[in-house]
């Protein structure tokens, strides 16, 4: 356990750039407009419901509790929107090079010098992409978050606005962050096939992984598709690339977004996110998507096994 | 070689082919090599070297029997990497990371690593502690690399060009450690360089490999024995001819001649007589196409 935790320690020193200090430039960034905003502006919008933008100003003192919530769930869960993205990309690229640069830069040869197993050394590239990453991003966003809270609750204090006692909520902000960092593992695991391949590919390209792994699965597909058009006379159906992009786009973190944004009428959001994040643990295409994983990770470990550079 | 005791490196019939048996990197080398032996391995470029460290290593597969401290390194290479240490090519650190995360992290991974001996390693060197490794001289970089590795209390310890890009003054001061403070009794040391006069003399076993095949592997005392160098008075060269030398090289205008099992008392009357170098006896012995082993 030790040596993985070690493991992870470099991994988070070697990727510290996107691990650490992209989420903290990403929240001073946002903290920073909304500094400016209220200093040029006096005044923030936001999406309060559907039936359009509205501004801290215009917030009645008397709101009824529902749009007290839907206050601050609009406001909790438009920030994470900026640490998402990046948290997503910055994973992808990770686990496309994390046992490639390791063979470039020829330090494998050093690692390999040290008792520690490609099983061991693949675990912790795969801990971090689906746990320490999305906690790094989740830890900035809820610093962000509670900073983002102070400032409107100083301006609404400044401005007469009796807004702190209902942003201050210790079930909305804890319950959010939960949510979201629940969504966030969520994520991962849902998405652990698709880093699995990535992984995988990184392992054994000579060069642009990424890239390799792309390539590889739109010649596969463009052949399944070619072949069914050709037998069949259609072009729908399964091929990888589309599955794969599917396994993004019905991921569970988009659902708790749009439960967070959208759904006016649902006051008790977070309970509702909680859930349907929870039944995606137990969905067959999650433990499909694990069937998956587990041969290509077992593919990167014997890939490793054998490369000294 | 001295096999009373349990070999450290034990091998029958190693052999790694490529492209369907065409190249042959080993070809079914025998290696016993007992503990507390200090064992320099030369070959020329692409003779296996290499290739041999890398099977021992368990870092590529091979055909054969092979026993690394009693374990099987392609099956067994976890367990053997905690009693071997090795430099398979140096300035390999990440370059992302500063000398003292490597320490860190060197510490956290191996067992039996001491930060102290690093340290004091280190503070021979003018490696800052601070300093990212992407910064370093290549120098400096080997530095911290065999900093790290001496650091390390392996019971085998495997180098490949360990002191490649150092300056004169480090090497001696690396050769000098390594047989001072590292080097002892129950530690055995595995080396390949192409500076075979650097390492001369603190081997105790020394072997030639060449095209896959061991073509010499004796120890030092028995090179000793074995091998003599004449360098022939010009008037005795026919005379010296005549003891039949393995090998005969020019230098200056002066002719000497390398002899094998021949009793020195012999040529005394014929030239100097001296001890080969391992350069010397390296080009002797590698440049005879079709060496048989001599082992």
């Amino acid at each position: 356990m030790s040596a993985l935790i070690t493991l992870l320690r470099k991994e988070i020193l070697e990727n510290k750039g996107t691990c650490l200090w992209l989420p903290v430039i990403v929240g001073t960034v946002l903290i920073a407009l909304v500094l400016g905003t209220l200093l040029f502006s006096n005044d923030i919008a936001f999406r309060l419901n559907s039936d359009g933008m509205t501004g801290l100003a215009a917030l009645p003192g008397d709101m009824s509790i529902e749009d007290r919530y839907q206050v601050t769930r609009a406001v909790l869960s438009a920030l994470t929107i900026p640490f998402f993205i990046p948290l997503s990309l910055v994973i992808i690229f990770y686990v496309g090079h994390a046992l490639f640069d390791e063979r470039k830069d020829r330090s494998i040869l050093f690692w390999k010098s040290l008792p520690v197993s490609d099983r061991l050394t693949v675990i912790s590239k795969i801990v971090m992409a689906v746990v320490i990453f999305p906690l790094s991003y989740w830890f900035f966003l809820s610093i962000t978050q509670l900073l983002f809270l102070s400032i409107i609750s100083v301006y609404g204090l400044m401005a007469d606005l009796p807004i702190w006692p209902f942003l201050f909520r210790a079930d909305l902000v804890l319950g959010h962050a939960f949510t979201f960092l629940l969504a966030l593992m969520a994520q991962g695991f849902w998405l652990l096939p698709v880093y699995a391949y990535l992984l995988f590919c990184s392992s054994w390209a000579p060069r642009s992984p990424l890239f390799v792994a792309i390539a590889i699965l739109a010649i596969i597909s463009m052949t399944i598709s070619g072949w069914r058009f050709l037998n069949f006379g259609q072009l729908n159906g399964f091929e990888p690339l589309g599955w794969a992009a599917r396994r993004f786009g019905e991921s569970p973190l988009p659902l708790s977004l749009k439960l967070g944004i959208e759904d006016s009428n649902e006051v008790m959001g977070h309970g509702t996110g909680i859930l349907q994040i929870l039944e995606t643990f137990v969905s067959p295409m999650m433990w499909l998507g694990w069937l998956i994983a587990l041969p290509l990770l077992w593919g990167a470990v014997m890939m490793r096994r054998r490369a000294t550079a | 070689m001295n096999s009373a005791t349990q070999a450290i490196i034990k091998a029958n019939d190693l052999s790694r082919h490529y492209q369907r048996g065409r190249i042959k990197a080993l070809d079914g080398i025998q290696l016993d090599i007992a503990p507390g032996r200090i064992v320099g391995l030369i070959g020329p470029n692409g003779s296996g070297k290499t290739t041999a460290l890398k099977s021992i290593l368990g870092l590529t597969p091979y055909k054969g029997e092979l026993q690394v401290l009693g374990l099987d390194p392609s099956t067994q290479r976890d367990q053997l990497m905690e009693r071997v240490c090795f430099i398979a090519d140096v300035a390999v650190l990440p370059r992302w990371a500063k000398v003292s995360q490597m320490i860190d992290i060197t510490q956290g991974l191996h067992p039996r690593f001491s930060r102290e001996k690093c340290m004091a390693y280190l503070a021979q060197s003018n490696v800052r502690l601070d300093a990212k490794i992407g910064n370093l001289s290549r120098g400096m970089v080997v530095q911290l690399h065999l900093a790290l590795v001496m650091a390390i209390d392996a019971d085998l310890l495997v180098l490949d060009e360990p002191t490649l890009g150092l300056d004169l003054l480090f090497r001696k001061k690396f050769y000098e450690n390594l047989l001072n403070d590292y080097f002892n009794e129950h530690r055995t040391i595995l080396i390949t360089t192409h500076q075979a006069e650097e390492i001369e003399h603190i081997l105790t076993d020394l072997i030639f490999i060449k095209n896959g095949q061991l073509v010499l592997d004796a120890s030092m005392e028995d090179i000793a024995a074995r091998y003599v160098e004449l360098e022939v008075k010009s008037d005795q060269l026919a005379a010296a001819k005549e003891h039949h030398p393995i090998a005969e090289r020019v230098v200056m205008g002066r002719h000497i001649l390398l002899f094998q099992d021949k009793n020195p008392s012999l040529l005394h009357s014929l030239g100097d007589v001296r001890q080969p170098s391992i350069a010397d006896l390296f080009v002797a012995l590698m440049g005879q196409p079709n060496q048989e082993s001599l082992t």
